[in-house]
Parts: structure tokens; C-alpha cells; sequence
């Protein structure tokens, strides 16, 4: 594939794709700089898995594990969750309150309190099904793990929502 | 997990707006989202943040930057933000945020060192940035959410700094380096700048910023406790704590309050 046909192909995975892996970073991240980033080092990541997939897999559920992961491993990087406190969230959050109905945004707000909680896989099966509405199956699929698997994690994170928030993750 | 109102997931909604469902499948969820209260304005928002993201971002220029970091390391990660524009390669400096302008710190103001502890060479001070241009910030310096914060030092005959952060509620975080590593390598002399800046949040009370300089490199495992312990033995008062102890180089601190 020459470099014009190649740079086409980029175009279009990233206009198809942008919005929901800048949405990814941005809620992880929340400081607009540091999404910014990463939604362009998830895509090169993209764009050298992009062929290996599976023809029946569904772009949209890797691309979205592909940046979960990116953004999760950002976070650790970076050391202490109070940091998140240093960043300017108004617009952030004036920004993500047009986009979401209030109830997806109440459950998605719930689970990144959570998140400093939790192991790295749960972290993310707990993103992919309460904020992205994926199911188990599809989670499974997207993560290369077992259904029971998915279920124990999901458990794991209704546990510790109880024991945090005094309530589940609805 | 669905909407109470509804069980149509969020991700197949996606799915649709994308073009990944075809045939009965996406003919039957397209009939369900045109009647359903609840699914007809989530599959608008997506649309609508689709076109939004074409309009807003340079997609030619970010592809064509996106392929240059293939083409120049295909097979390994990318560290830096090279998105941003041609450069060398930079080592990842993550955590600081912002500080987009360019400051026109002002030269050493002369006045008395407030912020080192007797016998050392090194100091730290607290400026933020305001609208004159950037000021030193007073011990107990009221700062509201959003002021603009930046550090200078006097190196004191040390290579080293690191630099953490502690609030009323005994939240200690390393501001230097940012990255979970030891202390930062810094310039000789006297009023220098450490890189980058930071935003506060809305979060309220006193807060105080240590300064352990040293000529070799210190972990967080080792001064977190000394901070830890400096404000224990003043009952959490962060104002009090002042100092830890410590004989293993210089120190420096500031508070500020954060106010509403």
C-alpha cells in the first residue's frame, strides 16, 4: 500500500474512531493536554493492530480496549490518584455533561471513583460494561477471556462498590 | 447493563453510528432507536459528537503524523508527544500540565528567603501566575481553584530535588519527579526554574510543598515517610509541619490555602 493510500486509510480509521477514543482518554485522563496525547498514541496502536484482528471481531470493541488500556497504563504511570486534583476539570466536566445523559454519566462518574480500587484487568471489564454498556460476551471477546472469567471480575468490582460507595454500580 | 429505561446497550448504539451493524440486524435496531424515547437522543449524541470531531480536529495533519510514527518506529511505542509537531524525540515528562505561555518570571527580587530553613543553601519559592505576571506567593498565600503555579530554587551545591505535595487530609503526592522515579537532576546556582506548571483544583485548605535536596537521587518509599512523620508530629497540621527529619542533604517547604 503506497504512503497516499495508507495516510487515506489512517484518515478515515481516525475520523471513524476519533470521537469515541478521545472520549476514552478524556474521561480517564481528564486533563484535555494529556487526552489529546494519548487519543494519537492509542491510534498509532490501532493502526499496527488494525490488520491482525479478526474479520468477525468488532473494530469498535478493540479500538476501545486498545485505548482503555492506554489511558489505564497513563494512570499508573503517573503515580497517585491525587494528582487527578491538580488538573482543571470545568470544562472537562461542563464538556461531558452535554454529551451523556445523566444516568450513564452518574454510573460512569461512580466507576472512575472506583478505579484506584482495583487491578488493572477489573478496571478495565468494569469500564467496557458499565460505561460502555458492552456485554460480558463481548467483553470476553474483546479481551480474549473466559466468560466465568468476566463474571468473577464483575463480582470483584460489586463488591468493592459496596464497600466504597455503600451501594452498586446500577 | 442498560439504560433502566430501556435495554438497547449504549455499544450497540455505537456500533450503529459507526456502520458496524448491517442487513436485519441494524434495519431492526435503527426501527427500535427511531421509536424509543430513550435510545433516539443517545444515537443523536453520537452522531452529533462524530460530526463534532471532524469539524475540531485536523484529521489530514494528525494522520499524516500518525503514519510518520509508524514509518519510524513500527514496532515500538512511541514515548513522547511527537503529535504535537516535528521534533527529536523527547523523553515522556507526563504528569506537569500546561503553562502554554511564556512567563516573564521577574529577576531576583532580593528580598529575604522565607522559604529555607536556617543553616542550608537551598530554597524553594512558590509563584503563581496572575494577570501582571507572575508573583511570589507568601507563606499561607490564598490560591483558588484554576491559579497557575510554578517553582523556583536555589540549588544550595545540590544535583538532585524532589519534590512532593501534602494536604490537610494527609494526601502526600510527588510533584518531581512525576513520573513514580527519584529525584530530578537540577541546574547549579540560584533562582532556577523547575519545568512545567501546575493548575489547582477546587479542593480546599492548607497545603505545603516539600523540597528535599540532595546529592544523590531519592525514592518516594524514602520520603514519603519523612513527611508522614513530620506531619504526624504535628497532629496534621500542615501549617506546623514545616520540616522533616531528615540528615541527608537540605529541605525547603511552602504552604499556600486553597480557598474557594
Amino acid at each position: 500500500m503506497g504512503p497516499g493510500s495508507k495516510r487515506q486509510e489512517i484518515a478515515e480509521i481516525y475520523r471513524r474512531y476519533g470521537p469515541v477514543v478521545s472520549r476514552r482518554c478524556r474521561y480517564l485522563l481528564r486533563d484535555p493536554e494529556a487526552a489529546r496525547d494519548a487519543t494519537q498514541e492509542v491510534f498509532v496502536k490501532v493502526m499496527r493492530a488494525f490488520h491482525t484482528q479478526r474479520p468477525d471481531a468488532s473494530p469498535l470493541a478493540w479500538v476501545l480496549t486498545i485505548a482503555t488500556h492506554h489511558c489505564l497504563n497513563v494512570i499508573a504511570a503517573r503515580d497517585a490518584a491525587w494528582r487527578q486534583r491538580f488538573v482543571r476539570t470545568e470544562t472537562l466536566a461542563r464538556e461531558v455533561a452535554e454529551e451523556a445523559s445523566g444516568e450513564l454519566l452518574v454510573r460512569a462518574e461512580q466507576v472512575r471513583r472506583l478505579l484506584g480500587k482495583l487491578d488493572d484487568e477489573t478496571q478495565q471489564i468494569a469500564i467496557h460494561y458499565y460505561v460502555d454498556e458492552m456485554t460480558q460476551e463481548e467483553i470476553g471477546q474483546a479481551l480474549d477471556r473466559s466468560l466465568p472469567t468476566i463474571r468473577k471480575r464483575l463480582a470483584k468490582f460489586q463488591r468493592v462498590a459496596q464497600r466504597e460507595l455503600g451501594h452498586d454500580v446500577e | 447493563m442498560t439504560s433502566s429505561e430501556c435495554r438497547t446497550r449504549l455499544h450497540a448504539l455505537r456500533r450503529l453510528a459507526l456502520g458496524e451493524l448491517v442487513g436485519a440486524e441494524a434495519e431492526a435496531l435503527r426501527a427500535h432507536t427511531a421509536g424509543c424515547a430513550t435510545c433516539a437522543p443517545r444515537l443523536e449524541a453520537l452522531e452529533r459528537e462524530q460530526a463534532a470531531f471532524a469539524e475540531r480536529t485536523d484529521v489530514a495533519g494528525d494522520s499524516a503524523r500518525i503514519l510518520a510514527a509508524l514509518e519510524a518506529a513500527p514496532t515500538t511505542r512511541a514515548t513522547a508527544p511527537w503529535w504535537r509537531g516535528p521534533r527529536a524525540w523527547a523523553p515522556l515528562a507526563f504528569a506537569l500540565l500546561i503553562a502554554a505561555a511564556v512567563w516573564r518570571l521577574p529577576g531576583p527580587d532580593g528580598a529575604g528567603d522565607t522559604h529555607r530553613l536556617k543553616g542550608g543553601g537551598a530554597a524553594l519559592r512558590m509563584y503563581v501566575n496572575q494577570a501582571e505576571g507572575p508573583a511570589l506567593a507568601e507563606p499561607g498565600a490564598p490560591l483558588g481553584p484554576g491559579a497557575q503555579v510554578q517553582f523556583r530554587y536555589d540549588a544550595g551545591g545540590h544535583s538532585h530535588v524532589y519534590v512532593v505535595s501534602v494536604d490537610g487530609s494527609g494526601v502526600i503526592g510527588a510533584l518531581y519527579p512525576s513520573d513514580g522515579g527519584a529525584s530530578v537532576a537540577i541546574e547549579p546556582g540560584a533562582d532556577r526554574v523547575l519545568p512545567g506548571s501546575i493548575i489547582l483544583d477546587d479542593a480546599v485548605g492548607p497545603e505545603r510543598v516539600f523540597a528535599l535536596f540532595s546529592r544523590a537521587p531519592l525514592g518516594f518509599e524514602e520520603v514519603e515517610p519523612l513527611v508522614r512523620a513530620a506531619l504526624e508530629a504535628h497532629g496534621g497540621d500542615v501549617r506546623a509541619a514545616d520540616r522533616v527529619e531528615w540528615a541527608g542533604g537540605d529541605q525547603a517547604s511552602v504552604w499556600f490555602l486553597k480557598v474557594p
